[in-house]
């Protein structure tokens, strides 16, 4: 117990010398080869998302079903005064359907949101360590895989997502 | 009735009527022989009488010779018959007087002849005073009156009727006398002939009815000592059986006490062995108390430990709490950064310096999420370690309980065999003093059965004694019976 109790205070010093040590350190402005990517998982399987395709990121959002709605539809929700429809991700990729999932993003390029299960944190990855798909088709979601801390991440294409749902 | 008298009595009369005769005949003799000997007491008495008064008259005649002799002589020496008789005279008369006192009339001829012999001393005396005094002459004047003659004549008869007196009196005596011992004589002849014959019939009339009572009794005893004989035959085989039939019964007896000796022996061993495992109960039963106690304790203490490890749970509960609201800030942070990120990606270049910040943000509550997750693996752990703890004192004070509930039953199961083993160790008591008893009680049987037993053997011994004597019983009745009634006891 007191081993622990040090480790903890050595931990607290450590968190904060980090803290401090990054408002000393230059800004991260020149890397422009690092992409932020989210680290998502759909039923269970590590996916990605591209940063700059997603809006906003929400948690425990409340998503009203409407009648007649089937599919990946799940139902309309309100995001900063703005209703908009909530499709399950999972779905999109075959994965059964996520029941009462408590993240959902915004699409950056439509007022569409897709829900998932679980939101594994922001990733900032060197681009060396995102590999794109051999075969370009475009019917798939995803565009590439990324590797990060042991995990192979698919890296969803939330255009194509819109695309899927739309046709 | 003389039948219903017994032999005793029958002897008795018998024998007394015999008696009275004889006592009878022995009584008359005696009287007789009495009268015999009185009579010639008074016989020996008149001659005394006799002799007394011929004493008298020849002492009066020495007298008269002596005074003849001094008147003749004139000397002294002549006198002493005189003198002498004056001296023995009246002695001689007063024992005349004396025997005769019970005759009237020789008492009176004795006064007579005392004054006789007064006068014809006094004559003498006259005469011999006058010859000493006066001479011869004087003398023989006196003595011619015949005076003193006169006198003598005078006690000469009187002396002889008083002689012819005694005289008769004897005569009559001895004839009384001769009368008496005549009838004595036939008393003793015929009482002796009549008593004999008395004595006779008597003897043969209890002879008779004895020898007819005897010999039906003899006979009775011959009966008697037959059934007696078989009796006693019967009773000296009896006897012999029941001597062997006992001396079984002593050796099953004594088999039977030596087998209650050694189950005595055998219950007293039980019985020490069950006090000493009374004991060990006994203290047993305080160590599984002592324990039960030291039990109870430990579940005490297992309590309080359950419920430090309770309450350590719900303290980690509510660090885990906490622990969730600063996740959830964390993630509430980790997701307004990312916003922000985002909204600052839109912002082109003006929105760089924040992207810069809202990195940071992000940073640290990814730091914040991270250490909350080493936080919380470590509350999870000591939750899980708590749980763990709880579940493993829960399971241990389980089985503590189940411990004690096994340990109560196990000590309510060694106080009942505490109990039975006290009820067991009472009962071997009461086994041993049983068997004890029981072991005297066959030592007294055996006892009494060693003395029935010798008893038996006496009882044999006496039956076979008793079958000789009643056998010899027998012989002496048939021989009683051939004295008694030849005829009967062929």
């Amino acid at each position: 117990m007191i081993k622990a109790a040090s480790q903890m205070a050595q931990r607290v010093a450590e968190l904060r010398r980090e803290f401090d040590r990054s408002f000393s350190e230059p800004p991260l402005g020149g890397k422009s080869a690092s992409h932020d990517l989210l680290a998502v998982r759909l039923d269970q399987e590590h996916f990605a998302l591209h940063l700059s395709d997603i809006g906003g990121l929400f948690a425990d959002k409340k998503i009203a079903p409407v009648p007649g709605a089937s599919g990946a539809l799940l139902g309309i929700a309100g995001f900063r005064g703005a209703i908009a429809p909530v499709y399950d991700l999972q779905h999109l990729f075959g994965c059964p359907a996520v029941r009462d999932p408590r993240w959902l993003v915004m699409a950056a390029s439509a007022s569409v949101g897709f829900a998932f299960a679980a939101f594994d944190g922001q990733l900032r990855v060197p681009a060396s360590s995102i590999t794109p798909h051999q075969n370009s088709d475009t019917q798939l979601l995803t565009s590439g895989v990324v590797r990060h801390d042991g995990i192979l991440r698919p890296i969803i294409e939330l255009s194509r997502a819109l695309k899927a749902i739309q046709t | 009735m003389f039948e219903n008298l017994t032999v005793n009595k029958r002897l008795l009369a018998g024998f007394g009527l015999a008696a009275v005769t004889l006592l009878l005949v022995a009584g008359i003799s005696y009287r007789n022989a009495n009268t015999l000997i009185d009579t010639e007491r008074w016989v020996a008495h008149t001659h005394q009488v006799r002799i007394e008064l011929a004493d008298m008259l020849s002492e009066l005649k020495d007298a008269e010779t002596g005074q003849r002799g001094y008147l003749l002589t004139g000397e002294e020496s002549y006198l002493e018959p005189y003198k002498a008789t004056l001296t023995t005279l009246k002695t001689s008369l007063d024992d005349v007087k004396k025997l005769t006192a019970d005759n009237p009339d020789q008492q009176r001829r004795l006064a007579t002849i005392g004054s006789l012999a007064d006068s014809k001393l006094a004559e003498l005396k006259q005469t011999i005073d006058l010859r000493r005094t006066q001479g011869f002459d004087a003398a023989l004047k006196v003595v011619l009156t015949n005076e003193g003659k006169t006198l003598m004549d005078q006690l000469r008869n009187v002396i002889a009727e008083a002689d012819h007196e005694e005289q008769a009196l004897a005569d009559r005596r001895s004839d009384e006398a001769r009368a008496s011992s005549d009838m004595t004589m036939s008393v003793i002849l015929w009482g002796g002939l009549i008593g004999t014959v008395l004595v006779g019939l008597i003897g043969w009339f209890i002879s008779r009815s004895l020898s007819d009572q005897i010999g039906s009794a003899v006979g009775q005893v011959q009966s008697s000592s037959s059934e007696l004989q078989a009796a006693a035959n019967q009773q000296a085989s009896g006897a012999k059986e029941q001597a062997t039939a006992m001396a079984e019964i002593n050796t099953t007896i004594s088999e039977l006490l030596a087998t209650s000796r050694q189950i005595a022996e055998s219950a007293q061993r039980v019985a020490q062995n069950a006090e000493q495992t009374a004991i060990s109960a006994r203290s047993g039963h305080g160590t599984v108390d002592q324990t039960h106690e030291s039990i109870a304790g430990i579940r005490r203490q297992v309590d309080q430990i359950v419920s430090h490890m309770l309450e350590l749970g719900k303290k980690s509960q509510e660090i885990g709490s906490v622990l969730d609201i600063v996740s959830e800030l964390a993630e509430q942070t980790n997701i307004l950064a990312i916003n922000a990120t985002i909204e600052a990606a839109g912002a082109g270049e003006a929105g760089k310096r924040f992207a810069i910040v809202a990195e940071e943000i992000r940073k640290l509550a990814d730091r914040v999420g991270g250490s909350t997750k080493e936080v919380r693996t470590l509350i999870e752990d000591v939750r899980s370690a708590v749980n763990t703890t709880v579940m493993a004192t829960e399971t241990g004070s389980k089985a503590v309980d189940a411990g004690t509930r096994q340990f109560g039953d196990v000590a309510s199961t060694f106080k009942q065999i505490a109990d039975l083993v006290a009820t067991t160790t009472d009962a071997g008591r009461e086994i041993e003093l049983s068997t004890k008893q029981q072991a005297t009680a066959v030592e007294q049987v055996n006892t009494a059965i060693a003395n029935v037993t010798q008893a038996s053997v006496e009882t044999e011994t006496s039956a076979g004694q008793t079958l000789q004597t009643v056998s010899q019983m027998a012989s002496l009745s048939k021989n009683l019976m051939r004295i008694i009634q030849p005829h009967m006891a062929a």
